[in-house]
């Protein structure tokens, strides 16, 4: 072979490795997990993802050690079961409790922490889901009151009867301290889905969005559109979680504090996206309790970013997500 | 003094370009195969991977197995599988309904059994992650 044909080999065969090599795809890691009663999974990409998802996980399991409702040894169910005595909180819970309290004054109560005895009553999600008497209702409503709370710095206190739920802000929460750890541990790309509460971190790569997609209400295995979006919790709440249909109608998960029974709006789901995951979970609930109307208006007043889908399969799209909102069915109708 | 010689291409050059064609070729028909959708459905009961079905469309089985509380019965077909039923209190996996696209999944949280929909796809509408 001549010396000619052995340089353009090799320039060929330097080609190829180089095409070969390309940009190299950063290490990652997933763990699939059961926690706060439901199914989680945290990607991380990086060299210490490893390490990042388990101190995650670590993190996730003490905080519901802290605010779990059925624990024995957790600090909700000393609160829950002191009779109105005072108890003394860990910094965490009384920090997550106060969170719940301040989102219960913003929203009106639409969202409130002490719903608890009113969603036992209903039972939705158990074998003994029923709906209640009004009687019943009418005993239990005076218990749902988050101005009744009392926390002063770590020692909080409720009236007898009354109980602290904090799952509808949990997810947010943890989600929220998710991020921070990732972040301490050096991952700049993650994927952490707390039971379908999700927080995007970083881009899928360099200018790309991360791609979310939103549960179909009408058949929650599928979605029904998606948000191009980077380092922000895309959190959903609808009456398709969990329902009881009885004499025809369905009653979903989601209650209405004034009137005891499940949240009955113009609604099927509420998305909010937001860096702040805590908040965007509290939101979502007390925004499907709001309806349509009022919803938007609080949005507009509170800087909210939101997606709401209508019994009458129409989406509204508040303006800051317009350009990252993508309808992918047909069975819905995107209202401008 | 400039050579004014013309360089004229031989037999063995010839060679080596059709040697770039095939090569270049090759490495086309691989990444095309790469991009191809290769769907799979799985099942996880309590973190293990239980079974895995290549969903191109010849599966067809009904699967009843034991999950952390009670039975559970999943149906896959062809491209997409669901929960059938399961004798847990919420039956919330019932009502997830069938699931078919890169990324969904489907749980039966009180069995801890979970279905998943994994693989490599092209479609222009699929997501990394659902926000539920």
């Amino acid at each position: 072979m001549k010396k000619r044909q052995i340089g353009i080999l090799l320039a060929v065969l330097l080609g190829l490795l180089l095409a070969g090599c390309g940009k190299q795809k950063k290490q990652d890691y997933t763990q699939d997990f059961y926690a706060m009663d439901t199914a989680m999974r945290i990607t991380a990409y990086g060299d210490r993802a490893r390490d990042a998802v388990t101190e995650s996980v670590s993190y996730i399991n003490m905080l519901e050690a802290d605010i779990s409702r059925t624990r024995e040894s957790s600090d909700i169910f000393a609160l829950n079961h002191a009779e109105g005595e005072p108890t003394e909180l860990s910094q965490q819970t009384a920090d997550i409790l106060q969170e719940a309290l301040e989102l219960a004054a913003q929203t009106e109560g639409r969202f409130d922490p002490t719903i608890a005895p009113l969603s036992d009553l209903w039972g939705i999600g158990t074998e003994q889901a029923a709906v209640p008497a009004q009687e019943e209702i009418d005993n239990v409503l005076p218990l749902v009151d988050y101005t009744k709370v009392s926390l002063d710095g770590t020692t909080a206190s409720i009236p007898a009867g009354a109980e602290i739920d904090l799952g509808g802000i949990g997810k947010g929460y943890a989600a929220d301290h998710v991020i921070e750890i990732l972040k301490e541990n050096g991952v700049e790309q993650a994927v952490v889905s707390l039971g379908g509460n999700v927080y995007v971190l970083g881009e899928k790569e360099d200018g790309i969005p991360w791609k979310v997609g939103i549960t179909d209400p009408e058949n929650p295995g599928d979605y029904f559109a998606s948000l191009s979006v980077s380092d922000t919790a895309v959190v959903t709440s609808g009456d398709y979680e969990r329902y009881l249909e009885a004499d025809g109608k369905r009653y979903c998960h989601i209650f209405d504090p004034e009137t005891g029974y499940s949240a009955e709006t113009d609604l099927r789901s509420v998305t909010v996206v937001s860096s702040d995951s805590t908040s965007a979970d509290a939101y979502t609930t007390a925004l499907f309790v709001m309806g349509l109307e009022e919803a938007m208006a609080f949005c507009k007043q509170h800087q909210i970013e939101a997606v709401f889908v209508c019994k009458d399969h129409t989406v509204h799209v508040t303006d800051g997500l317009k350009p990252s909102f993508e309808l992918q069915s047909t069975e819905y109708t995107y209202a401008e | 003094m400039r050579n004014n010689t013309k360089l004229r291409l031989r037999w063995g050059d010839f060679l080596i370009f059709l040697a770039i064609v095939v090569a270049a070729c090759g490495i086309w028909i691989h990444l095309a195969m790469l991009q191809t959708d290769q769907t799979y459905g799985e099942i996880w009961v309590d973190g293990e991977l239980y079974r895995q079905f290549r969903l191109d469309g010849s599966v067809q089985k009904t699967i009843r197995l034991e999950g952390k509380a009670t039975e559970v019965t999943i149906e896959v077909d062809a491209t997409q599988m669901r929960f059938i039923e399961s004798q847990c209190a919420d039956h919330t996996c019932e009502q997830t309904g069938w699931i078919s696209r890169v990324g969904q999944t489907a749980v039966c949280l009180p069995n801890r059994v979970m279905l998943k929909i994994t693989g490599s796809t092209t479609d222009a509408d699929a997501v990394d992650v659902i926000a539920q």
